[in-house]
């Protein structure tokens, strides 16, 4: 056997490849860029800042609005403190704050957004916001050490564009195989592609891609995709009002104990146009909900509907803001909570 | 640590740089290699090592006393002492709340109110193979068929060398411990080849058995529904083929890392889904388990050495037994059972109904053991027998109406991967992948281990975890 021969040739097309392999990706600047990835280890690693927070510190709860429209760089420059993204993209909040109010003494402010379809539908992706919870509690010294190893590669390395949540753009070989398929009709159902729609930097803020922001075919390649499921939720009823009371009456309880040591929790309706306003006040008609949410849980509410900073702006894709406008959005949400009392500005550079 | 991790290719690297460099002496490369050892499996859950640790001291200290006693109550006493400690921790550790619930069963069954709240233990990784290496040693040191261990450090590092200790291959202490007596140092083709099958480990693991499979049998698996026939066996075969590349992946990086170190460690798997028969099969599936079985249970309980009845109650407990082996719960006894009566029916049909396997019925005697050991899996990968049962009701049409949840898509991969699968077994049966790669061009062999490494590499694995170290 000629090993040797056979290593240097495998050793110089695996180099060969990848490069190709790389450069290729990196020209599709529309769709693809190196970063860290928002995954359970960057959520643990924001977690873990929990521990030594003190009553002055802002924490953020809520899913990928929350994400994308908070800035937390420019949360700090108007307040003075930088918030601890705790956001989800793609995930309820609600084992978030159970495990910050049941398993730390954090007695700051816990900002939360609402998505109502998500927020208060018990059987909506609980169990894998729980596994991010789990994995902080469980990571092995190995795992903490692999996330540092892939650091360097993920920011440097556009090819490494993938996700948990295996979004139908990402690069990894499972995503890649899964783009093709059979339009056989063999199994019903909407065949909900979901489609990344943006990144993150290294606080977990989530950043639009630029293309959204202005390409109406672009923005129509993702309001296509929520159209195969929004209309789908079922409309307002008994089942979904007990379903509702059950999800205030479990955080109420939550909420009390973390008021209880001092905590102030304040609750955020962020901005949703078309499709998914529609069916959102179809299925969840505010007066039903939000306002019965907010009169129980005895905490300051704060709906798109009733600011105007809050609803100024356009969502490229009906759901979340261009980077831009998450900014002055950001801002001018600091702004009313300092005003309304509810936040106290710290000093700024 | 997990083979297909980053943090592992650091550790390896390092742990190859110290073992290469001409700073240490032989005996300082094995504390060297012991300390990496606890390293590798510290860096999962650091208090653990205690039991290593522990397992390591007793069975030290009673193949010592083994070596020199001769009265042989004292000498059964060491044994059972090592056999207590070993299957205590396993008994313990694995079996604890599987115990528990089980009790509790019984007690309610028999109209006792007794409710016991479940204990939680964590599982040690990879308790269930370096309890039964080290067991071998005092069995076989009991047996007076290995020579004691040189030194405590040749045999701790025998307990705990890391590219086998979490998962096999099991190894007998007369086949390692004596390896490491003179200094070793891997030829420049083993280092090659080593790394070779370690690049091959990687790509049955993260490729073939995470990117190709895993998704498939973990749906089918994870759905409540009542399945139908096609979405079910689909499920199953993927399972087949990912329980097969996820093992034999980490067996194979195992022995080309040891290789790269220039030790030699046993093959655990060769080519298992072209047996001819179920006795084939465990000629050929993770060999160094039912080996170890063979040696240490079915033989003492008795062998063919008492009469077919005695026989085939031996097969049958040590069937049951192996399936309780890879896990707590009693789908994983039926599993064993399954096979048990598989081998017992072979043996039967031998003694009654013989015929001579020709180069025309062989492949088709395959493809039948194959599809007889699918029907295993299900009650291996099921959590639950209603989900077993349900499974194999959609798989033999027992019932009408059920869902479809795989796409045509996945249909058609999943078969394909497993039809290659099944067929590369076949071709490979009489040989090995060492001969076929020194017939093969090497430019075509790098060009293979090029596309390897390359799918490898843009498969992205999340290290996920490997099936076998839950057992």
């Amino acid at each position: 056997m000629k090993l040797k021969q056979s290593f240097t040739f495998a050793l110089v097309l695996t180099i060969a490849s990848i490069t190709i392999w790389e450069l290729y990706w990196r020209t599709q600047t529309d769709y693809y860029i190196a970063y860290l990835e928002d995954d359970r280890n960057l959520w643990s690693q924001e977690r873990a800042k929990v521990e030594k927070a003190t009553s002055e510190d802002i924490i953020l709860l809520g899913a990928s609005r929350t994400g994308y429209n908070f800035n937390t760089h420019a949360w700090e420059d108007t307040q003075g403190i930088k918030p601890i993204n705790l956001t989800g993209n793609g995930k309820p909040p609600q084992p978030f704050i159970e495990d910050v109010i049941n398993n730390t003494k954090f007695n700051g402010t816990l900002v939360i957004g609402v998505t109502p379809l998500a927020f208060f539908d018990s059987s909506f992706r609980r169990n894998v916001t729980k596994q991010w919870v789990k994995h902080y509690y469980d990571r092995t010294y190995s795992q903490r050490l692999g996330f540092e190893l892939s650091k360097p590669l993920k920011r440097n390395l556009v090819m490494l564009s993938a996700s948990e949540a295996k979004s139908y753009n990402d690069l990894d070989l499972k995503s890649l195989i899964n783009r093709i398929s059979i339009d056989d009709d063999r199994i019903k159902g909407d065949k909900f592609k979901l489609v990344n729609i943006g990144y993150n930097d290294e606080y977990r803020n989530l950043i639009m891609f630029p293309r959204l922001t202005n390409n109406p075919a672009y923005q129509k390649e993702i309001t296509d995709e929520w159209d195969k499921v929004i209309p789908g939720v079922p409309d307002y009823s008994k089942k979904v009002e007990n379903t509702v009371q059950r999800e205030i009456k479990t955080l109420s309880v939550l909420v009390k104990k973390f008021k209880g040591r001092g905590g102030k929790v304040i609750f955020v309706r962020h901005k949703a146009e078309e499709g998914w306003n529609k069916h959102t006040k179809r299925m969840m008609p505010r007066d039903k909900v939000w306002n019965s949410f907010i009169k129980a849980i005895e905490c300051p509410g704060y709906h798109f509907e009733d600011y105007e900073f809050m609803s100024k702006h356009t969502l490229p894709e009906w759901s979340h803001m261009n980077a831009e406008d998450a900014k002055t959005y950001t801002k001018d949400m600091v702004y009313q909570l300092i005003k309304d009392g509810h936040l106290k500005k710290h000093k700024t550079n | 640590m997990l083979f297909n991790s980053l943090s592992f290719i650091l550790f390896l690297i390092i742990v190859l740089a110290i073992y290469y460099s001409k700073i240490l002496n032989w005996t300082n490369k094995k504390r060297m290699l012991l300390f990496s050892s606890y390293v590798f499996y510290g860096m999962w859950n650091p208090p653990l090592v205690i039991l290593l640790w522990i397992s390591t001291m007793i069975d030290w200290t009673a193949g010592k006393h083994l070596a020199v006693e001769d009265n042989q109550k004292k000498r059964k006493m060491w044994l059972l002492l090592s056999m207590f400690v070993n299957l205590g921790f396993l008994g313990f550790f694995k079996y604890g709340d599987f115990l528990l619930e089980n009790f509790v069963l019984v007690m309610n069954a028999i109209g006792v109110d007794f409710q016991a709240k479940p204990m939680d233990i964590i599982l040690p990784m990879g308790i269930s193979f370096y309890t039964f290496q080290t067991m071998s040693y005092t069995i076989d040191m009991y047996k007076r068929k290995t020579e004691r261990a040189r030194t405590f450090l040749d045999f701790a590092l025998y307990v705990t060398f890391f590219p086998q200790l979490v998962a096999g291959p099991i190894v007998r202490a007369k086949d390692l411990i004596t390896q490491f007596y003179e200094e070793k140092k891997a030829t420049t083709n083993q280092f090659i080849w080593g790394l070779f099958l370690l690049t091959i480990g990687l790509f049955q693991k993260v490729v073939m058995a995470d990117t190709l499979l895993a998704g498939t049998s973990d749906d089918v698996f994870g759905s409540a529904k009542l399945l139908h026939g096609v979405d079910a066996w689909v499920g199953t075969i993927a399972f087949s083929g990912q329980i097969f590349f996820d093992f034999a992946g980490y067996s194979t990086c195992a022995i080309g890392i040891a290789l790269m170190l220039g030790i030699i460690l046993p093959d655990n798997f060769r080519y298992p889904y072209a047996s001819l028969g179920f006795s084939d099969l465990w000629r050929r599936w993770h060999i160094s388990l039912s080996s170890w079985l063979r040696d240490y249970l079915y033989i003492p309980l008795g062998g063919n050495r008492h009469g077919i009845t005695r026989m085939y109650a031996a097969l049958m407990i040590t069937m049951l037994l192996g399936g309780l082996w890879h896990g707590a719960a009693w789908t994983f006894m039926v599993w064993g059972g399954l096979h048990g009566t598989y081998l017992i029916l072979e043996r039967l049909q031998r003694r009654y109904l013989p015929f001579e396997i020709t180069k025309w019925n062989g492949m088709f005697l395959a493809f039948i053991t194959f599809s007889c050991v699918n029907i295993t899996w299900v009650f291996f990968r099921a959590r639950t027998f209603e989900k077993a049962w349900d499974m194999i009701k959609s798989m033999f049409y027992m019932q009408t109406g059920g869902e479809k949840i795989l796409d045509t898509f996945t249909i058609i991969k999943v078969s394909t991967v497993i039809a290659i699968m099944f067929l590369c077994h076949w071709f490979m049966r009489n040989t090995s992948m060492k001969e076929v790669s020194q017939k093969t061009s090497p430019y075509v062999l790098g060009l293979v281990w090029a596309i390897m490494t390359f799918l490898l590499i843009i498969a992205q694995g999340s290290g996920e975890q490997f099936i076998y170290f839950q057992f």
